[in-house]
């Protein structure tokens, strides 16, 4: 048996979302199974279900996948910015 | 039809129809948790209370919406009254028989909607119509997971003596006697000989062999569980405890 990861797709346009996974040998019982398990009672308008083994994950730790908010050095301050802000920046 | 009035025909085949969806989603509801996995017993409930909800609006159709009309002709008819068909009753466990009952009954239910669909019952056929959306979902689900499990010679093997008994019973839900005061007869037969062609050619395209002759009889028992649980259920329904 193969774990396949669902996502739905609630109304047009919007985006797939992840809602959980199902257990089935093959993409046309997942289906099956992903259909009455997520959205039987919650109506829908796209379903995928996506074989875990084909997801790829990325292997950096934390600090390497979260560092974006560090980055004030990028920020253009232009000319004649406060000493202390400039101090700041480093 | 009001409670205490004479049945018409029309009624009587409505119940009839009534009748195999009941029988069908009680077994459903029942061995949801018999399946082989999580998720198809999830699926098999799901699809039980369709089958009831769909018998519900056959019922109310004959009754004319009469509630306690409805809830006599489901818990205080004797089982006898029932006009099921027999594999409609088949009450199994095991995966083999629920799937080559559950393939052939909703692949030849299909049919027979079709058939009363295309009648000049304009209530009637709304209501095939309305249920459409979820009879197409029951349909995928019994030709995939046979497909599937045909994928396995030796799970394919369980399901040949199963086919060898079920093939001929299964015949019985295009009973003329039962529905022609809904279809004629021969739109009927058309339908069933339309349903055993297409579904002769995916079964033998799947391995397996549709038999000349019955096997043997159906297992029987179903009958008698269901009308037990529904007689234990009935002092527990609203209102009642």
């Amino acid at each position: 048996m193969t774990i396949w990861e669902v996502f739905v797709q609630t109304e047009g346009g919007d985006p797939f979302e992840h809602v959980g996974q199902v257990e089935a040998p093959n993409g046309d019982t997942a289906t099956l199974a992903a259909k009455e398990h997520f959205v039987r009672r919650d109506p829908c308008v796209g379903l995928w279900v996506v074989d875990r083994e084909d997801v790829r994950s990325a292997s950096w730790p934390p600090d390497v996948l979260a560092s974006g908010h560090e980055k004030v050095y990028r920020r253009s301050l232009g000319r004649g910015a406060p000493d202390d802000v400039l101090a700041g920046r480093l | 039809m009001s409670a205490g009035t004479e049945m018409s025909d029309r009624a009587a085949a409505l119940i009839a129809l009534a009748d195999d969806d009941f029988a069908v989603g009680h077994v459903l509801t029942s061995v949801s948790g018999f399946g082989p996995s999580l998720e198809i017993n999830v699926a098999l409930s799901s699809m039980g209370q369709d089958e009831l909800g769909h018998s519900r609006a056959y019922y109310a159709a004959a009754f004319d919406d009469d509630r306690d009309a409805i809830n006599r002709a489901i818990y205080e008819r004797a089982g006898s009254d029932f006009r099921a068909a027999g594999i409609s009753w088949l009450y199994d466990h095991a995966w083999e028989w629920l799937l080559i009952k559950s393939y052939l009954f909703e692949t030849a239910d299909a049919h027979r909607r079709g058939a009363i669909a295309r009648g000049n019952d304009s209530v009637l056929t709304e209501m095939v119509t309305r249920m459409e959306s979820e009879e197409v979902y029951h349909l995928d689900f019994w030709r995939g997971w046979l497909a599937t499990t045909c994928e396995n010679d030796q799970a394919a093997d369980h399901l040949q003596p199963v086919l060898d008994v079920a093939w001929h019973a299964a015949q019985e839900l295009f009973d003329a006697d039962r529905f022609a005061a809904l279809v004629e007869p021969s739109v009927l037969s058309a339908a069933a000989e339309s349903w055993k062609e297409e579904a002769a050619a995916e079964l033998n395209q799947l391995g397996l062999v549709v038999p000349d002759k019955a096997a043997g009889a159906l297992p029987t028992g179903g009958l008698e569980r269901v009308m037990d649980e529904i007689h234990a259920v009935q002092p527990m329904a609203p209102g009642r405890w």
